[in-house]
């Protein structure tokens, strides 16, 4: 009789938190209190964990049951901690001894009979407990497969709280992952596929190396999307962090269930997708992550940027601002992670027909140009770093290279980069802070007066530039940015900011 | 605005009081320090009061200091009480303003059979069940005439609140040297922009009243 | 325990308003409410208290007066002030980091004369 201790774990966001469950069984009337902000299906454990006890075979205590659940001030939402909780109160009354719930974290909703329930996000949740040192889960059966991927813990399976008794006795078997599986390098799709665009493939090369945001500008059937759908390939695998990161989102969203995801993320919602469905919303059960935060740590293609909803696009500002995005909805609000890179695609004009080589082509008017264009309002498109305009193919082209070597090529650059600012505590160009590109990375001394020039950008556009150039400099292995490679970095920002036809 | 007379007070007289205590209160609204009750005993052979009297508010510092002595040697009596900002907690202020009042009274020599109070409520007569006050203290007030605006036109009460404003004066001047912060010296602990600022950046002390610190909720 | 800030002195222009937000956030935590952060600053303006009520993420504004002659301290809240504390909630939650939470815009209301005890107006759910 007294305290016991057990570990369970709730979703926080995305994200899963460790709890811990502290029960005290004593005198007093018959009850079962909870404390530490318990959500409603948290609250109506007690009924669901009494009649599992009982048809287990084990006694309810007959006296007054306190269950505390800390952290305190967080809101816990969902059944995971039944089985933890229903354990704690086991042992409190002392059917089973206190030391074997310590160092192992469990997760599961109890039926009614006893059996034990999977949960959303089991995985998210193992994540969470790993990183709070739990080397050993037992899960619900049915999350079993999904929880065994997380490297670095044990997990058990269990379908009944009676099985999970077992399992604590020390009868249980870990589930085996064959191996820790992880997404394959060699998606299916290749730089190779696409023929000539030199300039596009050169522009998405350097907004790889760098971070960068893309505009793709072009007619129907030029290349905009494959080209845009093979920037993840040509990006470097996650690291170790932003792994766990984007496979506990992805747990949370109910996606992929097999494997830890190693490539960065890449989401195309389409441009009639709602508000929600692109930014994420908040339920009573918990927030559902937005395609923005699907694609955390990875690629957001936006295809036919302006037909996107205006506020979906304005929605896009704060995630290109701050790398997170707040949803709200109903008296609730929230913070999901959203690290994205972004690419846009749009036509030049309304009709489609624009050809620049071609005078009269267009059937548009001016001003029905700029006002789609401006679609992709003021804040979105000064975010932009790189701007192309792809035409359709003339001649035969010369043979395209793949990905493999492109990539080869960006991650060459972005160790050049994490080099250089290592100090400054960022590695991606697009992440230098403007003081830090103004005072203490400077350009070639041959590039010094084409900065000069460049006034006209303002202090935000000159930055974008500088950050460009960088990239530009890093794939060229030049030590600082030349003239040509700042020229070049101006010659893209012009063109992500250009509104009208060029 | 014409001088404060003894026409009121002399009423009394006539109508069958022979000691008329007039009574003015000053610090009621302050943030710190106590409330002070003066009192200032009329009687018969009163002659004119000093010149100069006025409603304390309407006199400079200065003024105020130069006429005390006047008062004190022209009435037949004067007396002075606080209630401390412990006791304004305690109680409330109005019968922390009752307790001061009570305080001056009794060092009076010869009781008086009239009260002249300044003021619209009165918080001397009444007298509640149960008060915190001890059975020792239970007082006899004699009967109470109120005046508004007393303090301007009734030179007894007057006179009453310009002791009473000195001496408090003078004790929040000896607390200011222990919390210069504050600049009682020139708010005198009531809520002036200096004196509030003091608060947000340095907290209360001792000497704020404390049940004032989060008023009554609308 | 008296609420007060850590600056030495401050500006008389701002005493009024340091004074009032030095109450607000005694008056809250004497309602059971835990204080989060006072005057939290972002470019785009600042939330005078954020505190937690149960499970609540309350977001706070305070004004101050002397008197009602200008109208009440809450009459002074209006729709484009409510705008802009929505705005920096958003803001507050993105960079605090703060997963989803009930929340909640309230209002106090600090009316305090020359002379006399202040009046504390609080409105839950502007």
């Amino acid at each position: 009789m007294g305290l016991a201790r057990a570990s369970g774990a709730v979703l926080d966001g995305v994200r899963g938190v460790l709890i811990d469950i502290e029960v005290h069984v004593g005198p007093g009337l018959p009850s079962v209190g909870i404390v530490g902000l318990p959500g409603a299906s948290v609250n109506e454990a007690r009924w669901r964990i009494r009649s599992a006890i009982q048809n287990s075979g084990y006694p309810w205590p007959d006296s007054r049951v306190t269950v505390s659940l800390a952290p305190s001030e967080l809101p816990k939402h969902g059944a995971g901690l039944d089985l933890p909780m229903a354990l704690a109160i086991l042992a409190s009354s002392g059917r089973i001894p206190g030391h074997c719930l310590v160092g192992v974290a469990l997760i599961g909703e109890l039926a009614l009979d006893g059996g034990v329930r999977p949960v959303r996000g089991a995985l998210a949740l193992a994540l969470g407990l790993v990183e709070r040192g739990c080397r050993s889960v037992i899960v619900p059966h049915d999350n079993a497969t999904e929880c065994a991927v997380v490297p670095g813990v044990e997990i058990f399976a269990v379908d009944s709280l009676a099985a999970a008794l077992r399992t604590l006795a020390g009868e249980g078997v870990p589930v085996r992952a064959d191996d820790v599986v992880h997404d394959d390098h060699h998606s299916h799709l290749d730089l190779q596929d696409v023929q000539g665009q030199s300039q596009a493939r050169w522009a998405l090369e350097i907004a790889a190396a760098g971070g960068h945001h893309l505009l793709l500008l072009g007619n129907p059937g030029v290349g905009k999307t494959m080209l845009a759908e093979r920037l993840p390939g040509i990006l470097p695998d996650l690291d170790d962090e932003s792994t766990r990161e984007v496979t506990a989102i992805h747990s949370v969203a109910g996606l992929t269930h097999d494997r830890m995801v190693r490539r960065p993320p890449f989401q195309a919602p389409h441009c009639s997708a709602s508000s929600a469905a692109v930014l994420g919303s908040v339920r009573r059960s918990g927030v559902v992550p937005g395609a923005v935060t699907l694609a955390h740590r990875g690629v957001l293609f936006l295809d036919e940027a302006p037909e996107f909803d205006r506020d979906v696009l304005e929605g896009l500002r704060q995630p290109m601002e701050s790398r997170a995005i707040a949803i709200h909805r109903a008296g609730w609000l929230g913070s999901l992670p959203a690290d994205v890179q972004m690419v846009l695609a749009a036509n030049p004009c309304p009709c489609g027909h624009y050809n620049q080589a071609v005078t009269d082509s267009c059937l548009c008017r001016s001003d029905r140009i700029r006002a789609y264009q401006s679609r992709i309002s003021g804040p979105v498109r000064s975010r932009l770093d790189l701007g192309v305009n792809m035409h359709a193919l003339g001649a035969a082209s010369l043979d395209s290279e793949d990905t493999r070597s492109v990539r080869d090529r960006v991650w060459e650059a972005r160790v050049r980069a994490a080099h250089r600012l290592g100090r400054f505590g960022v590695s991606l160009n697009c992440r230098v802070p403007g003081r830090i590109l103004t005072d203490e990375l400077s350009v070639d001394p041959g590039a010094q007066d084409t900065v000069t020039e460049l006034a006209d950008l303002g202090m935000r556009g000159l930055h974008r530039c500088l950050r460009v150039a960088w990239s530009i400099a890093d794939l060229r292995a030049h030590e600082r940015p030349t003239r040509d490679d700042v020229r070049e970095a101006v010659d893209f920002y012009r063109a992500a900011q250009q509104v009208g036809v060029p | 605005m014409a001088a404060p007379t003894l026409r009121l007070e002399r009423r009394l007289l006539r109508e069958g009081a022979t000691r008329v205590a007039c009574v003015d209160e000053v610090g009621r609204g302050a943030l710190a320090g106590p409330v002070t009750v003066g009192v200032v005993v009329v009687t018969q052979g009163c002659r004119k009061p000093p010149p100069g009297i006025r409603d304390s508010k309407a006199l400079t510092a200065a003024m105020r200091q130069r006429l005390r002595p006047q008062i004190e040697a022209w009435a037949p009596e004067c007396a002075i009480g606080h209630a401390t900002p412990q006791e304004i907690d305690r109680v409330g202020i109005v019968t922390a303003m009752r307790m001061a009042a009570v305080r001056a009274l009794a060092t009076i020599v010869v009781e008086p059979d009239s009260i002249l109070l300044d003021g619209s409520h009165d918080y001397l007569s009444v007298f509640p069940q149960g008060t915190l006050f001890d059975q020792s203290e239970t007082p006899v007030i004699p009967p109470v005439t109120m005046v508004v605006r007393g303090d301007a036109s009734c030179a007894g009460i007057a006179c009453a609140s310009i002791i009473a404003k000195c001496a408090r004066d003078d004790l929040i001047r000896d607390l200011a040297r222990d919390f210069p912060q504050y600049e009682w010296d020139s708010n005198k602990g009531y809520g002036s922009a200096n004196h509030l600022g003091a608060i947000a950046a340095h907290g209360l002390t001792e000497h704020h009243r404390v049940s004032w610190r989060v008023g009554t909720p609308a | 325990m008296t609420e007060h800030s850590t600056r030495s002195s401050i500006a008389p222009k701002d005493a009024l308003g340091a004074y009032g937000e030095g109450l607000a956030a005694e008056f809250l935590r004497g309602q059971g409410m835990v204080i989060l952060h006072r005057n939290w600053r972002c470019e785009v303006g600042e939330i005078d208290v954020v505190a937690r009520d149960g499970d609540a993420l309350v977001i706070c504004e305070v004004k101050t007066r002397r008197s009602v002659s200008h109208g009440t301290p809450l009459e002074a809240v209006g729709r484009r002030k409510l705008g802009k504390l929505r705005h920096l909630a958003l803001r507050y939650v993105t960079e605090q980091r703060i997963g989803p939470r009930v929340i909640r815009f309230d209002v106090v209301g600090v009316i305090q004369p020359w002379d006399g005890p202040p009046i504390v107006q609080h409105v839950r759910n502007v």
